[in-house]
C-alpha cells in the first residue's frame, strides 16, 4: 500500500546512557517531528528528551500496577497512530533499540504502514550491546543464546551449555498475569529449577544491569545460581549465564571438510 | 534544573568529562552552575537523590510481553502426537474440549 496522508512515523532508540548513544540519525527525527512520543525506563532520561523537543509526551502514564501491559501497549500504539493520522510528523523515542524487547515500536510501525503512512524503525544502542562490552562478552566465540524469562520458564527450550545464556526480564520472571512489574523468592526459584536441568547450582551467574547515567557503573553482580531466588532483582535486570560445557567436535563433519582442504592443497 | 541535563548530556557525551577525577568533575559541575545539592549527588553517584529532585517518581521499563498462547495450538499438538489408529477419536476429542 502506498502512503495517501501526510502523517508519518519514525521510531528511534536513545541507547541505554544519558547522552552517550544517541545516533545522528535519532537525533534528527527527534528534532524534526512535530511531536515526540517518550516511552524510557528513566526520569531523568526523560527530561533529556524533553531538552531535544518542546512536545515531548511521556508514555509512562500508560503504565499502571495491575493493569495489563498489553493493554498499556496498545494505549503506546493508539496515541502515536493518533497524531499520525492527524497528518503529523510523529517520532517515538524509546530506550534501548527500539525493536529489541519493544513491543509497542514494533507495532506501532506496522500498523502506520497498513494504514498507508510512511513508519520507519531506526535502530539504537541497546542493553544486549552494552552487557558484551561490560562483561566483556563476544556473542561470536562460543555462540549466545537469548530468551525472555518467563517464556524461557513456560517451555521446553533447547539450551546449548556451551555457548551463553542471556535471559532478559528476569526481574518480572513467572509472571502470568502480565500485570506485574516485579518478581519473588517463589518465582525466581522455580526459575533455578528450570535452569537446574542444564546447569550445577554452583554455576557461576551474572546479573547484569546497564548504566543509564553517565556517572553510573553498570550493575555487574555474580553469584552462583543457587543465589538467583534470592538475590534482588529489579525491571532492568538481566541474567547472563557463562557456558559450563566446551563446545563439542562433530567428528564427521570434520572429516568432510579437512576431505575438501586436502583435495584443495596445491 | 536544565543546567543538570544539559551537564550530564555532555558528561554522557564527551571523553574527557566521563573520566574526569572528582575534583575535575567539581570544577566543571560548578562552571556550569549545576545546583549544589544535585553536584553532590552525581559526585557521590547518588543516582537516588537525582532521580528524586530531578524525576520523582515509579519508571517502568519494561516493554514486551511473551506472546498470547493460541489455544488451538495444544490440541493441534495433541492430534499430531496421537497414534494413526485412535488419531480420529483424540481429534474429536479436542475439538469437543
Amino acid at each position: 500500500m502506498t502512503a495517501t496522508t501526510a502523517g508519518t512515523l519514525t521510531c528511534v532508540g536513545l541507547g541505554m546512557t544519558l547522552g552517550s548513544h544517541l545516533t545522528p540519525i535519532a537525533r534528527s527525527q527527534i528534532t524534526a517531528a512535530d511531536v515526540v512520543f517518550a516511552g524510557v525506563s528513566d526520569g531523568v532520561v526523560e527530561q533529556w528528551v524533553r531538552r531535544l523537543h518542546p512536545d515531548v509526551r511521556s508514555l509512562q502514564p500508560f503504565y499502571a500496577e495491575a493493569k495489563p501491559r498489553q493493554a498499556t501497549y496498545r494505549d503506546m500504539v493508539e496515541a502515536m497512530l493518533t497524531e499520525v493520522r492527524a497528518g503529523r510528523r510523529v517520532c517515538g523515542v524509546f530506550y534501548g533499540h527500539p525493536g529489541v524487547f519493544a513491543q509497542a515500536p514494533h507495532e506501532a510501525v506496522a500498523r502506520a504502514r497498513a494504514e498507508g503512512y510512511v513508519a520507519r524503525m531506526e535502530p539504537g544502542i541497546s542493553s544486549e550491546d552494552c552487557l558484551y562490552a561490560d562483561l566483556g562478552l563476544d556473542p561470536g566465540r562460543t555462540g549466545c543464546q537469548h530468551f525472555e524469562a518467563t517464556q524461557f520458564m513456560l517451555y521446553r527450550r533447547s539450551v546449548d551449555t556451551s555457548a551463553w545464556l542471556v535471559l532478559w526480564q528476569v526481574g518480572i520472571a513467572g509472571d502470568l498475569s502480565g500485570g506485574r512489574f516485579d518478581t519473588e523468592p517463589r518465582r525466581l526459584a522455580v526459575l533455578v529449577e528450570v535452569l537446574s536441568r542444564h546447569y550445577p547450582p554452583t554455576h557461576e551467574v551474572v546479573i547484569y544491569r546497564a548504566a543509564t547515567l553517565p556517572f553510573q557503573t553498570p550493575r555487574i553482580e555474580r553469584m552462583p545460581l543457587g543465589s538467583v531466588q534470592d538475590a534482588s532483582l529489579g525491571m532492568p535486570d538481566t541474567l547472563a549465564i557463562p557456558p559450563c560445557t566446551p563446545l563439542e567436535p562433530d567428528l564427521a563433519i570434520r572429516a568432510r571438510l579437512a576431505e575438501f582442504a586436502a583435495s584443495e592443497a596445491p | 534544573m536544565s543546567n543538570v541535563i544539559d551537564f550530564l548530556a555532555r558528561m554522557g557525551a564527551e571523553a574527557d568529562l566521563r573520566d574526569a577525577g572528582t575534583e575535575a568533575l567539581a570544577r566543571e559541575l560548578a562552571e556550569a552552575n549545576v545546583d549544589g545539592e544535585l553536584a553532590a549527588a552525581i559526585l557521590a553517584a547518588d543516582e537516588d537523590t537525582l532521580r528524586e529532585r530531578v524525576a520523582p517518581g515509579t519508571y517502568y521499563s519494561i516493554q514486551l510481553d511473551r506472546e498470547k498462547e493460541d489455544p488451538n495450538q495444544e490440541q493441534e499438538k495433541e492430534k499430531k502426537e496421537a497414534p494413526d489408529n485412535d488419531g480420529a477419536e483424540k481429534s474429536a476429542l479436542a475439538h469437543s474440549a
